[in-house]
């Protein structure tokens, strides 16, 4: 049976009844630590956490929360405190990785992009997870948070790391839609002709997952936009599992668009490296931050 | 009197009536109008008082539609030209006389409007640039989002920038926005080496923009969360969670979180092309009545504005 919400996924994880070990990265950004604190709580995840000790206690002991039992690694420089958490990744002393308070860019570029032992940078990628009201099932989108401009090669690497995470929530196939301004693949428009030629590269997969485009947004996930355009032979049309954006910018407004303004509960997780890495975003309530440690767990 | 801003779609319907009760009413010609959701539209707005439709088309097919939708277009001028290029010819060329204040496109490609719109011999051509603004009223947000450009400049560079921040201007001063607060889209807050584009937002198209519209305020770069949300008091600028005008990197950007916002947020959305002497009205057979008539009455906001203002050097419609 699949997974249809987060309390499904929660579920899911508890009844594995392993303890998985969370590097928390910068453990002072607090919307963070209440979500670690949580998910530890629920005996889901057993947190080291990397970065200044004199500042955690002081946040502790300020906010009142109780971190005696939790093992804790003093690094000053949040840089050397990411290095570490890559280091143990590495070694095979930790499950995942949870992004504290330190910059989104220099906290990816110090392990995606300058770690190559922890991850081969072309396969890795953002994938975000929605449930919103109007939709019937999980909606998964990626990449709005590692590549700026993925090309065809990291965009098959998505597509192949999505769908196999996909699959872990029990979506026999799922279907990929490859999302464009537009439906129709015009010369002018390279990522409709990037699109059109990672369909038909994907082509002989079909019956396993169907990966389609270009496709506009509504008609990706309207069926009744897709009846309109006469997509009704299109398996992907008006039911995608998966929106494979053109770009970070599409992505990650989409990601905000959603989570700021519809009633929708998202998280978020990036793959790809040694372990699956929580990497919340400023807007991300604690909620969706405990989401996103709940779709690493199941990435583990 | 100094207008009050526009703040939502209500108040831009709204409007739109107060400019005909002025007695401006604007007349807004159908291209190729046998299209029942086209139809439907622009009589909705007849009968909301705001607009005098001017039907240009396949006569027959228009009355079949009407008669098969029951909507009622008897006290409407239909010009009949079965075939689509004359219709178009024909719409554009009462824009050109100055009998017409705005377009509306029917069932016609929107290329083949847009060919005809700019052939010399009518002299509508304004910018050198034609965008697409779309205006979104979300529930959740303090004003009207104009996010550009989702439907015709594909990938602009630094020129192409500079002409569509400045047709989202004019769409701004026709909702009477005083100051106007324009977001640069970027993936992150800073400027990261990775991306000229965003070095370029920030060395070119900012201090252009400052410099020629002191009125305006433009900030690079933004993702699109700081652009209507201040999270912490770090985040500096006038713009940040406040932006009026939303300027994303490529149509598909713009393009995909407006629909996003569309259908899973219940965005009212009216939608504009700009660049031209008459703005250019569209809307969609996925579109809700709301959407359609607000459309509309963006249309008749910014042919007003064009007018009131003599924004392209001569009054084009008496």
């Amino acid at each position: 049976m699949s997974i249809t919400s987060f309390d499904q996924l929660e579920k899911q994880i508890l009844q594995n009844k392993k303890i998985y070990k969370a590097a928390f990265v910068a453990p002072s950004d607090l919307t963070t630590l209440y979500a670690v604190l949580k998910a530890s709580s629920k005996n889901l995840i057993e947190p080291i956490f990397i970065g200044d000790e004199d500042l955690i206690h002081k946040k502790a002991a300020k906010n009142k929360l109780d971190i005696t039992d939790i093992e804790i690694l003093d690094f000053v420089e949040p840089y050397k405190a990411v290095e570490t958490a890559g280091k143990l990744a590495c070694e095979g002393e930790i499950d995942l990785i949870i992004k504290g308070s330190y910059h989104h860019v220099n906290f990816i570029e110090k392990l995606f992009y300058e770690n190559r032992e922890f991850c081969d940078l072309q396969k890795v990628h953002h994938i975000a997870l929605c449930k919103t009201k109007e939709y019937n099932k999980f909606l998964f989108l990626t990449d709005g948070f590692v590549h700026c401009q993925p090309d065809i090669n990291i965009k098959s690497n998505i597509i192949d790391s999505a769908v196999n995470f996909v699959h872990r929530f029990g979506i026999p196939i799922p279907k990929v839609a490859l999302l464009a301004a537009v439906e129709v693949v015009y010369k002018q428009m390279p990522v409709t002709v990037e699109a059109d030629e990672l369909t038909k590269m994907y082509a002989d997969c079909a019956k396993q997952y169907f990966v389609e485009g270009p496709l506009s947004f509504d008609i990706a996930i309207d069926k009744h936009a897709a009846e309109i355009k006469g997509l009704t032979d299109s398996e992907v049309a008006g039911d995608a599992d998966i929106l494979v954006a053109p770009n970070i910018e599409t992505a990650g407004g989409v990601y905000k668009a959603l989570s700021l303004f519809s009633d929708s509960e998202i998280g978020g997780v990036i793959l790809g490296g040694k372990v699956p890495v929580v990497c919340p975003i400023e807007i991300d309530s604690e909620q969706t931050r405990y989401n996103s440690i709940l779709l690493s767990l199941i990435a583990c | 009197m100094k207008k009050q801003p526009i703040k939502s779609s209500d108040q831009l319907i709204n409007r739109a009536i107060a400019i005909a009760q002025d007695g401006r009413k604007k007349k807004i010609v159908v291209a190729a109008a046998q299209d029942a959701d086209v139809l439907d539209a622009v009589v909705q707005a007849k009968t909301d008082k705001y607009i005098e439709p001017i039907l240009v088309g396949d006569k027959t097919k228009i009355l079949s539609i009407a008669l098969k939708k029951q909507i009622d277009i008897s006290d409407i001028e239909i010009i009949d030209k079965p075939d689509i290029t004359e219709a178009a010819h024909a719409a554009i060329q009462l824009a050109a006389d100055g009998k017409a204040d705005a377009v509306m496109k029917g069932f016609l490609p929107t290329s083949s409007l847009l060919k005809t719109l700019l052939d010399s011999k009518y002299n509508l051509r304004g910018n050198s640039v034609l965008s697409h603004c779309a205006i979104l009223d979300i529930d959740g947000y303090h004003k009207l989002l104009n996010m550009t450009d989702g439907g015709m400049v594909v990938l602009p560079d630094i020129n192409q920038k500079k002409q569509i921040v400045e047709n989202a201007i004019l769409v701004s001063k026709a909702l009477s926005l005083a100051p106007i607060k324009i977001a640069v889209s970027a993936p992150y807050d800073k400027i990261y080496n990775k991306q000229t584009h965003v070095r370029e937002d920030v060395a070119q198209l900012v201090p252009y923009v400052s410099k020629k519209y002191p009125e305006v305020l433009i900030q690079a770069p933004m993702p699109f969360d700081k652009a209507v949300i201040k999270t912490s008091k770090d985040d500096k600028g006038e713009v940040v969670g406040d932006a009026d005008i939303f300027l994303a990197g490529s149509i598909e950007e713009c393009n995909i979180i407006a629909k996003t916002l569309v259908n899973f947020a219940h965005a009212v959305f009216a939608g504009v092309i700009i660049g031209a002497k008459v703005p250019v009205s569209l809307v969609s057979r996925s579109d809700t009545v709301q959407n359609k008539k607000t459309s509309l009455a963006l249309a008749v906001l910014v042919a007003d504005y064009y007018q009131q203002h003599n924004i392209w050097g001569e009054k084009l419609c008496q």
